[in-house]
Order: C-alpha cells, then sequence, then structure tokens
C-alpha cells in the first residue's frame, strides 16, 4: 500500500523539520479537531459485557473530549456512531452525534441536561465540557432507546466505513472554513472485527485520510482470548501515522485515551508512537474475505483473489484473464521422477 | 586587429617595438625612431625565444628581457628592452607570453598527430590542404555512420537475452562494479555450485541495463562550450582537443572549416588550432558576449565577419571576405513575420497619418472615390462564392498557425482505461451472520433493555478512576503504553533491518525527543543504510545513501563483525537459492526436474550452514538468541520450500508408484541419496 500512496507525511515531516522555530510555534498554537467515531455494534457489546459497556466507555469518553476541548480554546469535537441497529435495516449505520443535527446547537444556548430538563452529567461541570458532553450523551441514549431488542433483523452491515466516509467529509469541510490551519486527526473506538468491510470504500477512506494528512487513531476493544482481526484498521493507522492500540485493561481505558490518543497530529513526526500491534500487511481475498498470505492479483484492477475464479474473469473489473496465464499459474510443480530423465541427465553433465 | 606596437629604448635608443602577427613564425621587430642614427633593426623570430624576463611591478625600471636561441645548441641571446611606461610594456609582454604560449601548444599538437599517425597536413610542406581535409572529414562522416549502422545491430544483439547470458565478458563487468552481487555469485555459484546461467537468469535486466549504459552514442552537442582553456602555471594556455572534437567543429561550424581550409598548410594544424583558441572567432563562436575586448587573432578574425549561416556550397574566394560581411542569404522570410520589415513600417509612428480617408483636411473627391472603390469591393465580395472565402479564410488561418508556438503548447490528454467495477463485491458482509448466531436471545434482549437505561441518571464521570479495580487497570494500562513505546524506541534503532524488510514508513523509526540523544547516532547509521533516504528529524538531515560496513554494523552493537558478515553472506546466498527453488518450482516445467533437484540439496545445504553458524555461538546464549531472531524468517522460508518440494515428491511417487520407476530412479539419480533419506524422514 506505501508504494501506491504518496508519501504525503514525510514530505509534510519534512518541510517541518527545515521550518524556523516560528513556523514550529503557529503549529504549536493551531487548533486541532478530533473525529471520534464509536463503533456500537450491540452484538459486539454483548459479548463485551463482563469487561466494560457502552456506560464505561461513555464516562471515559466524556473524559477525552474534555481533554481535548482543554488543550485550546479553539479545539473541535465531532463525534459519530458506527453499526447501530436502531433504525433497522433502511435507515441504520452511522450517524453524528456531535456537533447535533436535532437538540440545541447554539453554543450558548440555555437549555441544558436532556429533554426531561434532568442533567446528564454534573451541572458544575464548565460550561463548553458541558455543552458538549450533554449533547453527545443524549444523542447516544436516544440512538439506543431505537435498539431493538429481540435479534430480528435479517441482514445487518457493518458501516464503519460509511462513518469514516461522514468524518473525513467534516474534516474536509473544516479546512474549507479554517484555510487548513485546523489539524485533524480520527479515533476510531473499534468492537467489531473488520473482515466484514467492503474492501473498496474502506481502502478509499484510507487513502482519502492519507492525502488529506489526517492520522487515523485505532482503539480496539475485544474479550481478553480474542483473535485479533483488524487488519483494514491496523494499515489504516500504519499508513496515516496513526496508531493501532489493542486494549488489554478496559477498565484502565481513561488512561489510554488521555495518554496514547491524545497525541496531536502536529507531535507525531517527533514522538514514537505507542502502537502496541504488529501491524498485519496481509490483504484479505475479495471473493472469500479470508486473509492470505499468497495469491493473485488482477492486472488491469489490483483485487486480490486467493483463487482462480472459474470463468477467469476478474470479479471485480471483468476484464477476461490471459488464458496462457492462468495456464502457467495452474500448472502444478514436477519434482523428482520424470520421463525426461535422459535428457535432465545431460543438462546436469553439461552444467557441471 | 590591431598589430601590438609600443614604443621601447634599446642601449638608451628610443625606438618602436612592434609585433608582426601575420607572419609565421610571428616576429618581434625593434627599429629606430631616429632614422639618422644607424642602429641596426632588430628582429626576433618568436619561435626562438625561450625565456622571457620583466622587471617586478613594484620596481622603478621597467626592462623586459627576450632571451632567444638560434637552435638547440647555439647560446641564448639576450635582448633587453628598456620601457618608459608600465602599460606598454604590460602590454608588449602579455602578446608575447601569449604567442610563446600558443608556439608551445601547436608544437605538442603537432607532434602528437604524427604520433597519433593522423594524417600529414601538420607538416607545412605537405601536399594542399584543403582536399585531403575534406576527404577526411568524408571518410568520419561515413565511419560515423557506419558506426550507426554497427551499433544498432549491436544493441539489438546486446538485448537479446539469449547472447547476455553469453555474454561472459560483460557479465564479468557487471560483477566487478556490484560488489554484492560479486559476493553473492561467489558464494552460490563459485562455492555451491549454482549454474551461472541460472544466476544470470534471474538478473538479465542488470546485464540488459548495464549493456545498454555502456554502449550509449552520444549525439551531437555543442563542441566548443565543451573546451575551456586551462591556463598553466608557467604562462601556457592548454587547450586539449581530440581528434572527435575537432570532426564535430568542422561539422558544426562550416566557417572553420573554411578557415582551416583556407590556412593550412600556409600555417601548421598546431598552429592554427592554437590561434583559433585564442581567436575572436572562437569566442563569438561559442557565444560570448564580449570577444570583442580580447585581443584575439589577426589571422582568424577575418572570419568573423563571414556570414553566420556560411555553407560549404558559397566557396568564397580571399576577395570576397570584405563582400560577404553582409552577405544575401536565399532564406526567405515571410512578410508577415519578418521583424525588420515591420520595423520599416511602422503605422504606429506616424498616428492616422499614412491612411488619408482618416484624415479630415484631405481631398474630399479623393476620399469619395475611395468609399466608392471600398462599397464596389464590399459588394463584389458579398456576392462572391463561399468557396473563396473559405480559401481566404483558410489562409488566414495558415498564417495564424505559422505565429502560433504550437510546440509550447501543452497538448496532453491522458487516457483512462474504464473500469467497471463490480459494486456487489463492495459490499459489507453481514454481521448477524457472522456474530448473531451463538448468542442466547433472551439474554442479549435483556442487555439491550439494560442498555437503553445507562443514561436515565447523571453520569458520574469519577467512577472512571474510583474503583479499587479502575484504579489497578489505569496503573497497567500505563505500564503498557510505556511498554510499547520502549519497544517502538528500540525498534526504532533496529530501524535499518525494519526498513528494509518490510519498507515501513520511516516516521515510526523516529525517536522521541527524550531518547534522541543516546539514539542519535543510531538514526544517522539507519539513514545511510536505509532506501528511503528522507528521515525527517530536526537535528539530522537526510544523508544521501552511503552504506558502510562499519556503520551499519553499530545497530547490532555486541554482534561481532565477521559473525555478522557471516550471517550476511549465508543469508544472501541462501536467498538466492530460494529464488530459484520458487521460480523453478512453479514453473512446472518437466525439465527443470533435475535443476529443481540441485537445488534441493542446495537449500538443504544452506540450512545445515544457517545450523552451523548458530551452532558456533551456543556458548554464547544472548548472541545465539540474537542470531535466531535475526536469521528465523529465512529458516522458515527453508523450511517451507523444502517441506513443499518434499510434500511434491511424496505426492508423485505415490501417484506412479510402479516398480519400474522406481528402478529407474534409484539408478539414474546417484547424486539425490540425501534427497532420499529426508524424503525418508517426512514419511516416516
Amino acid at each position: 500500500m506505501d508504494e501506491i500512496a504518496d508519501r504525503v507525511f514525510q514530505a509534510d515531516d519534512v518541510s517541518i523539520a527545515a521550518g524556523s522555530s516560528s513556523t514550529l510555534q503557529a503549529f504549536d498554537e493551531s487548533p486541532s479537531s478530533l473525529s471520534l467515531i464509536i463503533d456500537i455494534n450491540p452484538l459486539q457489546w454483548f459479548r463485551l459485557k463482563d469487561q466494560i459497556d457502552l456506560k464505561d466507555l461513555s464516562r471515559s469518553i466524556c473524559i477525552y473530549l474534555n481533554c481535548h476541548l482543554s488543550l485550546n480554546s479553539s479545539n473541535k469535537v465531532n463525534v459519530l456512531v458506527a453499526n447501530n441497529f436502531s433504525d433497522g435495516e433502511e435507515n441504520g449505520g452511522s450517524k453524528i452525534l456531535f456537533p447535533s443535527i436535532h437538540t440545541k446547537t447554539d453554543e450558548h444556548g440555555s437549555s441544558f441536561g436532556n429533554s426531561q430538563g434532568k442533567n446528564l452529567v454534573n451541572p458544575n461541570m464548565y460550561r463548553q465540557f458541558r455543552f458538549v458532553d450533554e449533547i453527545f450523551l443524549e444523542e447516544l441514549h436516544s440512538i439506543l432507546q431505537k435498539e431493538p431488542t429481540e435479534l430480528n433483523i435479517k441482514n445487518f452491515k457493518n458501516t464503519l466505513s460509511g462513518a469514516l466516509s461522514i468524518s473525513l467529509s467534516y474534516i474536509n469541510k473544516l479546512n474549507l472554513s479554517n484555510d487548513g490551519l485546523l489539524k485533524s486527526r480520527i479515533l476510531i473506538i473499534s468492537v467489531t472485527d473488520d473482515d466484514s468491510l467492503p474492501y473498496i470504500s474502506t481502502m478509499n477512506c484510507i487513502f482519502a485520510a492519507q492525502k488529506m494528512k489526517v492520522p487515523i487513531d485505532v482503539l480496539k476493544l475485544d474479550k481478553k482470548d480474542g483473535v485479533n482481526n483488524s487488519i483494514f484498521l491496523q494499515q489504516a493507522t500504519d499508513a496515516t501515522n496513526g496508531i493501532f492500540q489493542k486494549i488489554t485493561h478496559p477498565k484502565g481505558l481513561v488512561q489510554y485515551l488521555s495518554t496514547s490518543f491524545l497525541i496531536d497530529s502536529n507531535l507525531r513526526s517527533i514522538l514514537i508512537l505507542p502502537t502496541n500491534f504488529k501491524i498485519d500487511f496481509r490483504s484479505s481475498c475479495f471473493l472469500t474475505k479470508k486473509i492470505i498470505d499468497i495469491g493473485y492479483v488482477c492486472s488491469v484492477c489490483l483485487c486480490i483473489l486467493s483463487l482462480i475464479p472459474k470463468n477467469h474473469r476478474c470479479p471485480v473489473c471483468d476484464s477476461k484473464f490471459d488464458d496462457k496465464v492462468i495456464e502457467k499459474l495452474l500448472k502444478k510443480p514436477v519434482v523428482g521422477v520424470s520421463n525426461t530423465n535422459g535428457k535432465k541427465k545431460r543438462k546436469i553433465n553439461s552444467v557441471m | 586587429m590591431a598589430t601590438v606596437f609600443g614604443a621601447a629604448l634599446v642601449k638608451d635608443k628610443s625606438g618602436m617595438l612592434t609585433i608582426h602577427e601575420e607572419y609565421s613564425p610571428p616576429k618581434l621587430v625593434w627599429k629606430s625612431i631616429d632614422s639618422s642614427i644607424n642602429v641596426p633593426i632588430i628582429e626576433i623570430p618568436l619561435d626562438r625565444i625561450t625565456n622571457l624576463q620583466a622587471t617586478k611591478p613594484s620596481s622603478a625600471k621597467m626592462m623586459l628581457n627576450v632571451i632567444t636561441k638560434e637552435n638547440e645548441t647555439a647560446a641564448p641571446k639576450k635582448n633587453v628592452f628598456a620601457f618608459t611606461h608600465r602599460p606598454t610594456m604590460d602590454n608588449i609582454k602579455g602578446a608575447l607570453q601569449q604567442i610563446v604560449a600558443r608556439k608551445k601548444t601547436s608544437i605538442q599538437a603537432a607532434q602528437q598527430s604524427i604520433s597519433e599517425g593522423g594524417s600529414n597536413t601538420a607538416t607545412p610542406s605537405g601536399a594542399p590542404g584543403t582536399p585531403q581535409a575534406q576527404l577526411q572529414q568524408q571518410q568520419a562522416q561515413q565511419q560515423q555512420q557506419q558506426q550507426i549502422v554497427v551499433d544498432d545491430e549491436f544493441l539489438s544483439n546486446l538485448l537479446d537475452s539469449k547472447r547476455l547470458l553469453k555474454n561472459h565478458a560483460l557479465q564479468q563487468k557487471v560483477l566487478i562494479e556490484n560488489k554484492q552481487l560479486m559476493s553473492t555469485f561467489q558464494e552460490a555459484v563459485m562455492n555451491n555450485g549454482l549454474d551461472p546461467t541460472e544466476f544470470w537468469n534471474t538478473r538479465i535486466h542488470l546485464l540488459r541495463s548495464y549493456a545498454i549504459q555502456h554502449n550509449q552514442r552520444k549525439g551531437p552537442y555543442n563542441v566548443l562550450s565543451t573546451i575551456k582553456p586551462v591556463a598553466s602555471s608557467d604562462n601556457q594556455v592548454d587547450v586539449s582537443v581530440t581528434r572527435e572534437k575537432i570532426h564535430a567543429i568542422f561539422e558544426q561550424y562550416p566557417i572553420v572549416r573554411k578557415a582551416y581550409d583556407d590556412n593550412v598548410p600556409k600555417l601548421s594544424e598546431g598552429d592554427f588550432w592554437s590561434r583559433f583558441f585564442s581567436s575572436k572567432l572562437f569566442r563569438k563562436l561559442r557565444g560570448e558576449k564580449n570577444y570583442n575586448k580580447v585581443r584575439g587573432d589577426i589571422i582568424l578574425d577575418k572570419y568573423l565577419y563571414y556570414d553566420p549561416d556560411f555553407t560549404d556550397d558559397i566557396q568564397g574566394d580571399e576577395d570576397e571576405i570584405g563582400k560577404n560581411k553582409k552577405q544575401k542569404t536565399n532564406e526567405h522570410i515571410d512578410k508577415f513575420i519578418d521583424v525588420f520589415a515591420n520595423e520599416e513600417d511602422v503605422s504606429a509612428k506616424y498616428g492616422n497619418a499614412p491612411d488619408m480617408t482618416m484624415r479630415y483636411d484631405k481631398d474630399q473627391d479623393m476620399v469619395s472615390i475611395l468609399r466608392d472603390m471600398n462599397r464596389l469591393s464590399k459588394n463584389m465580395l458579398s456576392n462572391a462564392t463561399k468557396d473563396k472565402d473559405e480559401t481566404l479564410e483558410e489562409e488566414e488561418h495558415e498564417k495564424e498557425d505559422q505565429l502560433a508556438f504550437s510546440d509550447l503548447e501543452e497538448k496532453e490528454t491522458t487516457e483512462y482505461n474504464e473500469l467497471k467495477v463490480n459494486s456487489n463485491l463492495n459490499i459489507a458482509a453481514n454481521l448477524l451472520e457472522k456474530n448473531g448466531a451463538k448468542i442466547d436471545k433472551l439474554q442479549y434482549s435483556k442487555f439491550i433493555s439494560n442498555m437503553k437505561s445507562y443514561f436515565d441518571e447523571e453520569l458520574d464521570l469519577a467512577e472512571t478512576y474510583e474503583s479499587e479495580e479502575s484504579k489497578k487497570q489505569i496503573l497497567e494500562a500505563s505500564k503498557e503504553i510505556s511498554a510499547a513505546v520502549k519497544l517502538n524506541s528500540k525498534q526504532s534503532r533496529q530501524s535499518w533491518q525494519i526498513s528494509k524488510l518490510q519498507g515501513l514508513d520511516s516516521m515510526q523509526m523516529l525517536s522521541s525527543s527524550a531518547s534522541s540523544a543516546s539514539s542519535s547516532t543510531n538514526i544517522t547509521a539507519a539513514n545511510n543504510s536505509g532506501n528511503n533516504g528522507a528521515f525527517p528529524t530536526p537535528n539530522s538531515p537526510p544523508i544521501p545513501n552511503a552504506s558502510s560496513g562499519s556503520q551499519q554494523d553499530e545497530i547490532i552493537p555486541d554482534f561481532p563483525v565477521p559473525l555478522l558478515e557471516n550471517l550476511r553472506l549465508t543469508h544472501s546466498t541462501s536467498i538466492e537459492f530460494l529464488r530459484h527453488f520458487w521460480l523453478h518450482f512453479s514453473s512446472g516445467s518437466k525439465h527443470q526436474v533435475g535443476t529443481l533437484q540441485k537445488l534441493y540439496n542446495s537449500l538443504q545445504k544452506s540450512h545445515q550452514r544457517v545450523d552451523a553458524i548458530l551452532k558456533q555461538i551456543e556458548d554464547n546464549p544472548k548472541l545465539c538468541m540474537k542470531a535466531k531472531e535475526v536469521m528465523g524468517p529465512l529458516i522458515n522460508s527453508l523450511d517451507k520450500a523444502i517441506q513443499k518440494y518434499e510434500a511434491e515428491l511424496y505426492k508423485q511417487a505415490n501417484n506412479d508408484n510402479t516398480p519400474n520407476n522406481g528402478l529407474t530412479h534409484k539408478s539414474e539419480n546417484n547424486n539425490s541419496s540425501s534427497l532420499n533419506t529426508s524424503f525418508v524422514k517426512t514419511t516416516t
């Protein structure tokens, strides 16, 4: 993937390194925006219920958001959820929680608390923090209310790539209105394995983030014995200079959030990042979705296959594969005894 | 150009000192001013000068001592000239120095041309030079053309893979230039019996690029700009010109050829060239701006006024030179774009004066006639056929085309291949299918109902850290994060390995400000060895790729250098064998069986070599572990290749397990004993 993508990050960092102290200062003082994507796939949370629940997570997230907001008065946050089942098959998926589209968006608005006028967080909290936290909690609450209690949906898709697209669009909009001064980053709190993600959309998101110089960080919550299966997200962090951490101490979540994931994108070039996972650079087969070591690659669209399709056509771009090449690929190795022994012998002799 | 002269005293008698360059050899002549006194004229042929002495600029006296020798054996003769004016003396001194230096070079050039076995144009008494030189040139051109043909054939031969494989001389050259390849070659081919053809088969691209690189012909270039006179220590101006360059000069500057044809052999060839390089003509042709300010050369500078577009067709005589100052050319310039013509006809200068119809004080009758005629023309034009209009337009268009700088326009249309992406494949998998199957539905419903009441009450953020369990886990998390940073910083020290093996983003190898002091040397080393040289740290600018063994070895400090070298060599050799093995293994060709078997044996030997090295350092467990770590991937790949081969062998042996076959197998494969034993090993 590195080969395909521009080395946008490096080029940027060279310029930072070469820049004078005044430019560094400008970077220091420039505000940054944080996009947070929370994977609320209830199936996975159900599995994790003994270790951590959404309530615990929300507490830590509130602290995290407050931390980010406190670093610079112009810092911005943006919170999304992915994989919610709330609206059934048609409308489910990704939603923006903050900035909210329905509730009081006036920053100096008076209506705090939820719709019943109840406080969601400590009313003595600093007003700016409270504003963000309450909207986030209330929106999350209202989404959870619509979550079906019965498992009666037939089909539900992983919508993380959709959430990623939304947050990238949001960042792009912010960049346009801030002359690119605002540095952005994305944090994905993921609970679902990502082999269910659509390959093309996800990769497009990753490349877009790379071009926009937006680091994607991933915090992976998994069962203790869970086999981590998030090659997409691992590669996303690697390609965008982000951090990938698999959380082994869910109750200490706030520690992860307030140290590892509070690293501003400007600082990435001078800090060693606390990625605690060996990035898996393998890819998955387009047809079987299995992760493979060695596979076939379509020479036209570069899609990756673990097997040769029966019709000898690329399943993605429908290009016809060369019969000769296929024949070559299908050849089985010939070893040991063969009826051309005499020939072989001669060849050996000539060599020796 | 002006001849150099100046007032000088000889034995207290005033006189005029003149340098006559038009003679060959040039002369220095002193004549007394006062013709009444009978003082002999002093004539010094300048090729006799052996030495030149002048008083220092600081001294009050101004004397120039010209020492001459009649011939090699004669005693040196002194001629002392005294001057009253310092610039005059300097002027004469400079001129003499230049002429003497020129003489020296011309002698050398003449000698060189003789020793090169070149033409005899250098000898003054030779046959008429003009036809000879032309002949020479024609020959050269023919040669060049032949060369091109030969080159093309030669190149196509070179690029043929089979010929490349047979070209041992070429292979040798490649090996000598590429030391790393050489050591691999030595290990794999010379010491371990890999077929050299095999070795090169995977490296045809190297051979090809080498062959092309070293057989490229140079196209024509501006020769004169490459010639740079170098002033040497003894006032000599050295110009080195090769025969090829001279040919190129003749080709590119016909005027020089004409000058050459006209003057050689009156001048010796060497003399001609030394005159040429100090002439104004040379400087003008080279494109120097202030060529008029230098002294130049009296003979060759006549050619300055020749038409620069002079070609061979016009064989001008000596007399014609003057007339040719402004030679008419046959070149036709369209008035439409002729700048000189425009200069003569700038209507803007006159305002609307030229157009009498635009002036109020003009004869009204005249104007009305003109108007009538215009009206008539207009009518005629409007009645004219459309065809004519078009041709007019076309003409206009043509002229516009002539004016347009079409070559500067970028006409790049990127062509895209439309890919019809099957969007059905870009659909996320069903989460329920994968995760929902084994879920207890009752428990799930309970869980969801519970979830709905999560935010019914106020969220106490303090709960994140208040419980004992949280405190413990926060501490653990903090430890884990520091451990991850430490590990990553360690890896950044070994970044040369990582960057080579995985091509990791070098960003990850950056050290934090805290550890930068300790690891700065390592970073430099990594910089040198890694291919991605861009290594942005504020204090260490990227250093170009200049890998040297000693610097690399710093990275694993406790690794003894010989061991590391040994490991490297074993590694590269094994990789070489692996590469060939897979190439043949996956080719599926029956003819490869023998080679494959040999490669299989080599792989086993490679494995043994790795084991042997690891065994050598067994008594140092720390080192051994590190070595194992380093060689791990290699051992894995060797194992995998060996396994694959054996599995395939087993499969095929089972398939045609007739006794007949088995017999031939044993009798014909004497060298496969090791193969059979290992084969047994896997089956039992």
